[in-house]
């Protein structure tokens, strides 16, 4: 384990009894301290795509956690984080394309679902990786309804 | 663990919701613990892995205040190099070098003004630095 997880870990942030980010199940959404944040993983390797994505649903109560290949979303899972949903490009770097990363989730974690994403013309259907498919670029508005689409079943 | 002084964690609930802080971090789950804990505290945080990203987003002119990053980064660029070049590119920009025990202290001394933080710190001890580089912005522009 790193040591600025360890060293984090022993200590609350004021006005939130939650949120260290690792293992301690749903963070309290900021100023309702009963309320439950689902928490989403955003696996996107361009910096200002996944900063927009992020801001955007973090805005609409999501707690957002950020990859930037596929090898951080594995340890972020190896992290146990109480991940119900993973948005993840079809190109991101790393050991594991979006698709083998899909495959890994679903046979890892088969509640969690998934979401794919491309720019790539000829990427059309992600049903093989038992994953839901949007096109980029996509509209942040077409994300969310997805997104609340999906953690509905 | 040290007393906070004037900076108290009253004060530190009290963040202005308009200062971003990138965190610029390799360790995937350092950079997750650490920038979930800062936006707890109210601070919009965006979250980079690698040198090109920083810079990536000053030239996307998003508004970035603070930049904290680690000495070590997986890229030619090291955090006490990456720091000369935010400060020349964006005066305006504060950069908080975070390193190891005995990690290159004494080049990053002559860097930062409070000479850099220490790992492993206390994050009491990043919202102090927060608050202080804060306040002297604050500060410059009444003068």
């Amino acid at each position: 384990m790193n040591s600025a997880l360890r060293l984090v870990s022993d200590s609350a942030p004021p006005g939130n009894g939650n949120g260290m980010g690792s293992g301690h199940g749903h963070a309290a959404k900021p100023g309702n301290g009963s309320e439950r944040r689902p928490t989403l993983l955003l696996v996107e390797y361009e910096i200002l795509t996944r900063l927009a994505a992020a801001d955007f649903l973090r805005n609409r109560g999501y707690r957002v956690l950020e990859a930037s290949t596929s090898g951080e979303a594995l340890a972020v899972f190896a992290a146990g984080e109480p991940i119900e949903l993973v948005f993840s490009d079809m190109d991101v770097p790393g050991n594991m394309n979006g698709a083998a990363l899909a495959q890994w989730i679903r046979r890892q974690f088969p509640d969690v679902k998934i979401l794919l994403t491309s720019a790539k013309s000829g990427t059309k259907d992600a049903s093989g990786f038992y994953a839901t498919f949007l096109r980029k670029p996509y509209a942040h508005e077409s994300l969310l309804a997805q997104i609340r689409q999906m953690l509905m079943h | 663990m040290q007393p906070l002084g004037f900076m108290d964690m009253q004060t530190a609930t009290h963040n202005p919701p308009d200062t971003t802080i990138l965190v610029l971090e390799p360790d995937i789950l350092a950079r997750m613990a650490i920038a979930e804990y800062l936006r707890d505290c109210g601070y919009r945080v965006i979250e980079g892995s690698k040198a090109d990203d920083v810079f990536k987003v000053l030239n996307a002119k998003a508004p970035i205040h603070i930049v904290l990053t680690e000495v070590a980064l997986d890229s030619d660029l090291d955090g006490l190099e990456l720091a000369r070049r935010v400060r020349a590119a964006q005066p305006d920009v504060d950069v908080i070098v975070a390193a190891g025990v005995g990690k290159a202290t004494d080049k990053a001394g002559k860097l930062c003004e409070e000479g850099p933080l220490q790992k492993p710190y206390h994050p009491q001890e990043l919202l102090k630095r927060i608050h202080l580089l804060r306040e002297k912005r604050r500060t410059a522009l009444e003068l």
